[in-house]
C-alpha cells in the first residue's frame, strides 16, 4: 500500500508536470513601432500558438518544457525566431519584425516611375486601364498622355515627356529596344503605337531618372512586358468600324502559340464622316502577329514575339511652297519586329535575362515634288544577370550591343536631283547596378552605365542614383539623379557623323502617399540639356554647321491622384503638370520654348462599372494651355501661342454573351464637344504680294472620332 | 487492490495525455469547424494561424496544406482591401501547389483552385470574365477526375449563379449544379474524416435562395 501511494503520488506529480502550462505572451510590432495584427506566433514544431490581436498582442499556453524556439511569421516580413526556456513560469516576449524586401507598401523608389504590374496588383495603371481610357482610342501612348509629365501634341501622336522632343522617349519590349514603336506617318498627321495593349501584362513608364539598365533615351523609357502564358486555347475575333482581326491561340502546360491577322481600312468610315483633307488613299494596314512561349524543365522561359505589317495612305495637302495649290502625298510602310528573349535561373543564384530584337522598317514617302525612301534596320542583343547577394542587397550587371543601319534616298521629281545617305553604327553599352536596402525604411539604387558609338567614335559614362525613404506607414519620399545620353537622330547623322551624344541630366524629388486604393504623388524635377545638335536652317545639308553647341532646360511640377475607393465601382485619376522649358537646338536661332511644351496640362479619367448591366462607362477630359509656334510675320522666334487645347471623350464597354460566347461591345466618341482644337499654324515659305506670310491652322482631320467594336472570344 | 490502483492510474494517465494531445486530424477538424463559425476577421485570422502552425509541424501531409489554402480563401472573403486580398490569395495559391506536390487529391485541389479564382473576382468585378472562365476550366478538370466531387459541383453552381444572366448565368441555370452537389453530398455523408467534406450547408442555402429567386 505504501508503495502504491508513492506510485500514485509520483504518477500524479508526473501527470501534473504534463498538465503544467507555460503562458507565453507579448506584443509584435514592426520597425516603426506599429503593432502587427494577425501575425502568427507559435512554438516551432508544435501547434501551440496564437495570432496577434488588434493591438499586436498575443498570449497562449503550452505544455512543452525546456529549450524551445518561438517562431513569428507575418506576410511581408522575414520570419523571426527566438529561443525560449519553457519552465511553467509565465513568459513575456516582445518582438520587432523586420520587413522583407519588396513587401506590400514597403519603401520602393518611385521617383519618375509609373509602374503597372500584372492586373493582380492595383498600382498606378494596368493594361486594362489603358484600353478603357476614352481619350486613348486603344493606343498605349494615348493612355500615357493622361499621366502627369506628358504633353498632348495632337498633330504628332508620339510621347513628349517633360519638355523633351518625341525622339527622346524610347520603348522597350521585354527589356529590348523597339526601334519603330509608332506607326509611320507624315507631318501633321498623328501616329499611333504599333502594339496592341492586350499584348502586355506589365507597363513601366518612367518620366525620368530611370535605371542604368536602359539608355539611349534623353527623356523617358516605356518598358513593356509581354504576357507570360495565354490563359487557354481560344479564338479571338474582333470587328471594328475600321477593320477586323482574328487570333488563334493554342496552349498546353508548358507551351503556347498564338497567330493572328488584322486588317484596318478607314475608307468606309471616311465616306461617312468627312475629313478635313481629301484622302486619295484611305489609311489601311495589314498586319500579322506570331507569339510563342515555352517553359523549360529548369523553370526558364523562352518568349518569341514577331509582327509584320504593311500600311499605306495618301492625301492632298496644302503645298507650303505654293499657296492655294495642293500636293499629293503618299506613304507606304513595311515594318517587321521580332523579339526573342529567355529568362531563367542559373547556377550560383544568378537570374539571367537575355534576348535579341530586330526591327526592319522600309518607308516610302512620296510628296509629289520629291520622294524619300528610307530603310532602317536595327538589331539589339542584350544580356543581364541579377543576383541577390544578401537579403537586402541585389546586384545586376549587363551588356548590350546594337547595330543600327540607315539608308535614305532623296529624289526630286522635276530636276531629277537625288541624294543618297547611308551609315551604320555599332552601339555598345555595359552597366552595373546595385539595389541596397540598409534599413527597412531606406532603399538606394546606384548604377553606372558606359556607352559607346562606333559611328561617332565617342563614349561616355553615366551615373544613375536614386533613393527612397519611408516617412510614415503610408508616405515616402524618393529622389533620383541621372545622366542620360543619346546618339543624334538619323535625320542629323545622314549629313555628318562628326557629332557627340546629346545629354540630359535629371534631378527628381518625389513624395508618394498610398493607402487603401488611394494614391497621391507630387513630383518636382529639373532637367538640364547639354550637347544638343544644332544646324543652319538655310543650309541644313551643310555638315559644317552641325555641332553639339545646343542646350536647354525643363523645370516642372507633376501631381497625380488616383482613387478607387471613395465611391464603389468608380475609379478615377487626375493629373496636373506645370512645365517651364526652353532650349536651343536643331535650327532654332535663339533659345525658346519648344512647340511641344505647354505650360499647364490637366487631365482627368474616370470609369464607372455598373454591375447590373455589366457595363463600364468611361469619361476623360483634358485641358492644356496653348503651345508656342513661330509666326514669321512677327518679330522674334516662337513668338505666338496657339489657343488652349481641350478634349472630352467618352466610351462604354458592355460585357455579355452572344451565341453563348463571351463578348465585349465597345463604343467611343472622342472630342465629344467638338471643339476645333488648333495645335499651331503652318506658314507658306514665301510672303504674298503684301509681304505677309499666309498661314493655315494645324488641326485634327475631323472634329470627332467615333468607334464601334465587337470583340468575341470562342 | 494494488493492480486496480495501478490500472486506474494508467487509465487516468492515458486518458489525460490523450486529452492534451489530440490527433492532428482532430485539431484540423476542430479548427475548420471554428473557421466556419468565425464571427469576425480576427477569428478567421486565428484559424489561419493555427492551420499555418499545423502545416509547419506536419510538412509531409497534404491535408494541412489543403485546409490552410481553404482557410486563406475564407480570410480573403473577409478582407476589404483588394491588394491584401490578392496577397492572401497568392499565398493560398502556393499552398495548393505544395499540397499538389505532396500527392494531394487532384480533384479536390482543382476545385479549391477554382474557389480561389472566384475569390480573385471579388477584387475587381471586371476580372469576372477572365477568372470565371479559369474557374470553369479548373472545375471541369475536377469533375473529370472525380465525377462525385460534391464541392466541384457546388462551385460550378456558384460560378453560374454569379455570372450575369446575359452571360448565360443566373439562379435558374445554377440550380441543377447545386442539386447535383447535394446528391453527391448525401451519397458520401456519414464519413466525417480528414478528407475534404465542407460545403453541404451552403449548398442547401443556395438551393433555397435559387428557389426564392424563381
Amino acid at each position: 500500500m505504501k508503495i502504491s501511494v508513492s506510485i500514485l503520488f509520483f504518477a500524479l506529480l508526473f501527470n501534473g508536470a504534463i498538465h503544467s502550462q507555460t503562458i507565453v505572451s507579448g506584443i509584435v510590432k514592426d520597425a516603426l513601432g506599429e503593432p502587427l495584427v494577425g501575425a502568427n506566433v507559435f512554438i516551432k514544431g508544435s501547434f501551440d500558438g496564437d495570432a496577434t490581436g488588434p493591438d499586436g498582442s498575443f498570449s497562449f499556453e503550452t505544455s512543452l518544457l525546456g529549450q524551445s524556439i518561438l517562431m513569428v511569421s507575418f506576410l511581408g516580413y522575414e520570419a523571426h525566431e527566438k529561443s525560449l526556456e519553457l519552465n511553467n513560469q509565465p513568459l513575456s516576449v516582445n518582438i520587432v519584425m523586420k520587413a522583407a524586401v519588396g513587401r506590400l507598401g514597403d519603401v520602393v523608389i518611385t521617383a519618375g516611375l509609373f509602374e503597372a504590374g500584372d492586373e493582380k496588383k492595383s498600382i498606378t495603371l494596368n493594361p486594362l486601364d489603358i484600353v478603357t481610357t476614352p481619350s486613348a482610342e486603344g493606343d498605349i501612348y494615348g493612355a500615357l498622355m493622361a499621366l502627369p509629365g506628358t504633353s498632348v501634341v495632337g498633330e504628332d501622336g508620339r510621347l513628349f515627356v517633360r519638355g523633351g522632343d518625341g525622339y527622346e522617349s524610347k520603348t522597350f519590349v521585354d527589356g529590348l529596344l523597339s526601334k519603330k514603336p509608332y506607326s509611320s506617318s507624315m507631318p501633321d498627321l498623328p501616329s499611333r503605337g504599333r502594339f496592341s495593349p492586350f499584348l502586355f501584362s506589365g507597363t513601366t513608364f518612367s518620366t525620368g531618372g530611370y535605371s542604368a539598365e536602359y539608355g539611349q533615351a534623353l527623356s523617358s523609357a516605356l518598358i513593356l512586358t509581354t504576357n507570360s502564358f495565354p490563359e487557354r486555347t481560344q479564338t479571338e475575333l474582333s470587328f471594328l468600324t475600321v477593320g477586323q482581326g482574328v487570333t488563334q491561340t493554342f496552349r498546353d502546360d508548358n507551351r503556347s502559340l498564338s497567330a493572328g491577322v488584322n486588317y484596318f481600312n478607314l475608307g468606309p468610315y471616311y465616306n461617312l464622316v468627312p475629313q478635313k483633307h481629301g484622302f486619295n488613299t484611305a489609311p489601311q494596314e495589314l498586319s500579322f502577329l506570331i507569339s510563342g512561349r515555352e517553359r523549360w524543365n529548369n523553370g526558364g522561359m523562352l518568349k518569341v514575339f514577331s509582327t509584320f505589317s504593311r500600311s499605306r495612305f495618301g492625301l492632298d495637302f496644302p503645298n507650303t511652297s505654293n499657296p492655294g495649290a495642293l500636293a499629293k502625298l503618299f506613304i507606304d510602310n513595311r515594318n517587321g519586329y521580332t523579339n526573342v528573349s529567355y529568362s531563367g535561373e542559373m547556377k550560383g543564384g544568378w537570374f539571367i535575362k537575355s534576348g535579341l530584337a530586330f526591327t526592319i522598317d522600309d518607308n516610302r514617302l512620296d510628296l509629289q515634288y520629291f520622294k524619300v525612301d528610307e530603310a532602317n534596320q536595327n538589331v539589339q542583343a542584350k544580356i543581364t544577370a541579377k543576383k541577390q547577394l544578401r537579403s537586402n542587397l541585389k546586384m545586376i550587371i549587363g551588356a548590350e550591343e546594337t547595330l543600327n543601319r540607315f539608308k535614305q534616298i532623296y529624289k526630286e521629281t522635276e530636276s531629277g536631283f537625288s541624294n543618297q545617305s547611308k551609315f551604320h553604327d555599332f552601339g555598345t553599352a555595359l552597366f552595373v547596378e546595385t539595389e541596397w536596402q540598409p534599413l527597412s525604411r531606406f532603399a538606394t539604387r546606384i548604377g553606372l552605365r558606359g556607352e559607346h558609338s562606333s559611328l561617332l567614335d565617342y563614349w561616355k559614362p553615366a551615373l544613375r542614383v536614386s533613393a527612397a525613404y519611408q516617412l510614415t506607414t503610408y508616405g515616402q519620399i524618393s529622389m533620383a539623379y541621372g545622366n542620360f545620353f543619346q546618339t543624334p537622330e538619323e535625320e542629323l547623322l545622314r549629313f555628318t557623323s562628326n557629332l557627340e551624344f546629346e545629354q540630359a541630366n535629371h534631378c527628381i524629388l518625389n513624395y508618394q502617399w498610398e493607402r487603401n486604393s488611394r494614391i497621391i504623388r507630387v513630383e518636382t524635377y529639373l532637367k538640364d540639356y547639354k550637347n544638343l545638335v544644332v544646324f543652319n536652317a538655310d543650309e541644313f545639308w551643310n555638315p559644317e554647321y552641325y555641332n553639339n553647341s545646343g542646350s536647354g532646360f525643363s523645370r516642372g511640377l507633376d501631381i497625380f491622384y488616383r482613387d478607387q475607393k471613395t465611391i464603389r465601382y468608380l475609379d478615377f485619376w487626375v493629373s496636373y503638370s506645370y512645365l517651364a522649358s526652353e532650349r536651343k537646338y536643331r535650327d532654332y536661332p535663339v533659345k525658346a520654348t519648344p512647340t511641344f511644351a505647354p505650360k499647364h496640362s490637366l487631365s482627368m479619367v474616370g470609369k464607372y462599372w455598373v454591375n447590373r448591366i455589366t457595363t463600364q462607362f468611361g469619361l476623360s477630359a483634358t485641358l492644356a494651355s496653348g503651345r508656342p509656334y513661330d509666326n514669321p510675320n512677327k518679330p522674334g522666334f516662337m513668338n505666338a501661342l496657339a489657343p488652349h487645347y481641350s478634349n472630352v471623350s467618352i466610351n462604354c464597354s458592355h460585357l455579355r454573351t452572344i451565341w453563348g460566347k463571351q463578348a465585349i461591345i465597345y463604343a467611343s466618341v472622342s472630342n465629344l464637344l467638338g471643339r476645333d482644337n488648333i495645335y499651331g499654324y503652318r506658314f507658306f515659305n514665301q510672303p504674298d504680294q503684301n509681304g505677309v506670310y499666309q498661314g493655315f491652322p494645324v488641326t485634327a482631320e475631323s472634329k470627332r472620332f467615333y468607334l464601334l467594336a465587337l470583340f468575341l472570344t470562342i | 487492490m494494488k493492480t486496480v490502483l495501478i490500472f486506474s492510474i494508467l487509465v487516468y494517465f492515458w486518458g489525460s495525455t490523450n486529452a492534451i494531445n489530440p490527433s492532428t486530424d482532430e485539431v484540423i477538424l476542430e479548427t475548420v469547424g471554428k473557421l466556419h463559425q468565425a464571427a469576425n476577421i480576427e477569428e478567421v485570422q486565428a484559424c489561419v494561424g493555427k492551420l499555418e502552425r499545423i502545416a509547419a509541424a506536419e510538412p509531409k501531409r497534404w491535408e494541412p496544406q489543403y485546409y490552410l489554402a481553404y482557410s486563406r480563401i475564407m480570410l480573403s472573403f473577409r478582407e476589404q482591401n483588394g491588394e491584401k486580398k490578392d496577397a492572401i490569395l497568392d499565398q493560398a495559391e502556393l499552398d495548393i501547389k505544395k499540397s499538389m506536390e505532396l500527392g494531394g487529391d487532384k480533384s479536390e485541389l482543382n476545385a479549391l483552385q477554382a474557389y480561389l479564382y472566384q475569390g480573385r473576382i471579388q477584387v475587381n468585378a471586371i476580372r469576372g470574365m477572365k477568372y470565371s472562365s479559369m474557374a470553369a476550366d479548373a472545375l471541369d478538370k475536377a469533375i473529370k477526375l472525380n465525377p462525385a466531387n460534391a464541392r466541384a459541383h457546388f462551385l460550378l453552381g456558384m460560378n453560374v449563379y454569379h455570372t450575369p444572366k446575359m452571360f448565360g448565368g443566373g439562379a435558374k441555370k445554377a440550380l441543377p449544379h447545386f442539386k447535383k452537389a447535394l446528391e453527391c453530398f448525401e451519397k458520401s455523408s456519414g464519413v466525417k474524416s480528414i478528407a475534404p467534406h465542407w460545403g453541404v450547408e451552403i449548398t442547401r442555402q443556395m438551393i433555397a435562395s435559387c428557389g426564392d429567386e424563381e
